[in-house]
């Protein structure tokens, strides 16, 4: 099933194209970033989405990213802000900075990309092993609630629509998940529309990607596994507690 | 009679043993391949909450050296019995599965028949499976078997009671019918079922009612193999089965119905 098409990260004007103005989780890094005593580290920055405004609101960051695409696209996001971004290719669960920071933010689901035990255990080792004494390893991922998790496979969802940068026409995220709740994996089949003045289906973009989600109890053992003893689990980015109505569980973790 | 522990606090099963055996009189397949586990294996043999011995006393009575532990005095009682009314003897401890030791090391410890999701927290879970561990032989197992949490089951949790188990009463006459009212908490993982059983004559009028209740917390297959890596365990295997009432017959992998039968060994 898997392999047949790209990954969704292969090109970042594409990504930009849908996911470009999504914002709902920037307010909430960039203020993160602002509060930690010390420089932020991106795991999985992309084009650059949160890191670009983290920048301009003053925070010494940086990241990493593995599609060469992305990040070729956030140089260019840069450039056209006006802004200097220190960004590297590498990989979240082997990684190795010089530097010690305040804050590692791995933002909108890159985490759920680790797919063993042993990955993601990798990452968030690393994660701890680069922050700073009483610093912060901060992510948010997909909350596997029971209707997800009940879902029809095979249906395609509207994820999201947003008008086009320069022609203002419909651009539309389309999902056709297929779910394997053994596994806690899912397949996703992503494509992106373009769609023309008369609201038909002009170009099409598609994509194919595997996540696993992770339920509470099973995040709490990852973190002590990596050596974590202290962290909070939110419910969305207001830090409302954990429900069975949550799309999203935001993970704080301390290295004391 | 098993000697009482007196440090632990009094907290009976949610059923007693007369009224369990009445219920689970119709399981037999997951007692079949515990005893032949127990068979199999190099030395004795610990069953953790052995309860009045509905899995024990077949495998004692299969000649297996064994050790039953339960928290519950009058299933200790009741299992011990049966036992006498066989000749059999087998040493039986008042003891939590969280927090128990015994001078024996063993072959083989097994908590069948989702007796582990009676640990409600990760403390508990993880106390547990480390006592267990404790008592293993280098190159033993720990055998247990919990149910999948069925996505679409736990769509069901809103409290409309459902019928679970409909069986011949085993006295001969009659019948037995369980229904379960469960409810949840998805993100405590955490099911509380109130249960009531019904014991009809062969005209069907309800002659008797009882009623119950407890909670379980499920665990999912991934979060199992952390908790067996945190408590120390390096090598496990869970295999899919059929529910115990479905034969308990392997599948090819596991899916999201029936059980997951853990083995996880001691290096």
């Amino acid at each position: 099933m898997s392999g047949a098409l790209p990954s969704p990260y292969v090109s970042g004007d594409l990504y930009d194209l849908a996911l470009g103005t999504y914002a709902e989780d920037i307010a909430f890094y960039v203020e993160r970033a602002r509060a930690g005593d010390g420089p932020a580290l991106e795991l999985g920055c992309g084009t650059g989405r949160v890191l670009l405004p983290t920048l301009e609101a003053g925070v010494d960051i940086e990241g990493i990213e593995l599609a060469p695409a992305m990040l070729e696209r956030l140089a260019r996001n840069a450039a056209e802000r006006g802004l200097k971004a220190r960004a590297a290719r590498g990989d979240m669960r082997r990684f190795a900075l010089p530097r010690r920071f305040a804050l590692v933010t791995i933002p909108f689901n890159a985490f759920v990309h680790n797919l063993t035990p042993e990955d993601q255990i990798a990452t968030l080792s690393c994660c701890r092993e680069h922050l700073l004494p009483g610093g912060q390893l901060v992510f948010d991922v997909m909350y596997p609630n029971v209707g997800m998790l009940a879902d029809d496979d095979g249906v395609p969802v509207l994820e999201l629509e947003v008008p086009h940068p320069e022609t203002g026409l419909p651009v539309q995220l389309w999902d056709t998940p297929t779910q394997d709740p053994v596994a806690q994996t899912q397949h996703s089949l992503i494509e992106i529309r373009e769609l023309d003045a008369a609201g038909a289906v002009g170009a099409r973009h598609r994509f194919e990607t595997t996540l696993r989600w992770v339920h509470r109890a099973e995040m709490e053992l990852l973190l002590r596994l990596a050596g974590f003893a202290r962290w909070s689990l939110a419910g969305d980015f207001d830090g409302e507690p954990l429900t069975d109505d949550s799309v999203v569980m935001v993970v704080t973790a301390w290295r004391d | 009679m098993p000697e009482r522990d007196p440090a632990l606090a009094p907290r009976p099963y949610f059923a007693p043993p007369d009224l369990y055996a009445l219920m689970w009189a119709a399981q037999t397949a997951d007692v079949a391949f515990y005893a032949e586990r127990a068979r199999a294996s190099q030395g004795p043999v610990l069953e953790v909450a052995c309860g009045n011995g509905r899995v024990l006393v077949p495998t004692r009575a299969a000649g297996v050296d064994l050790d039953g532990l339960d928290y519950d005095l009058a299933m200790l009682d009741d299992a011990r019995r049966k036992l006498d009314a066989l000749g059999l003897k087998a040493r039986l401890v008042h003891a939590d599965m969280r927090d128990f030791t015994l001078p024996r090391r063993y072959d083989l410890v097994t908590i069948p028949f989702n007796t582990f999701l009676h640990n409600l927290t990760q403390a508990d879970q993880l106390a547990t499976l480390r006592c267990c561990r404790e008592h293993l032989e280098g190159g033993g197992a720990l055998v247990f078997d919990v149910f999948f949490p069925d996505p679409a089951r736990l769509r069901e949790h809103d409290g409309t009671p459902r019928v679970v188990l409909e069986h011949r009463h085993p006295a001969g006459e009659g019948r037995v019918r369980v229904l379960d009212a469960v409810t949840s908490d998805a993100v405590e993982q955490r099911m509380h079922v109130r249960r009531r059983v019904e014991i009809a004559d062969d005209a069907g009028r309800v002659t008797a009612t009882h009623a119950m209740e407890w909670d379980l917390r499920w665990v999912w297959k991934a979060e199992m193999e952390l908790l067996l890596a945190a408590a120390g365990f390096q090598r496990w295997e869970a295999e899919g089965r059929t529910g115990a009432r479905e034969g308990f017959a392997r599948k090819d992998r596991p899916d999201a119905s029936g059980a997951l039968l853990w083995t996880a060994w001691k290096d």
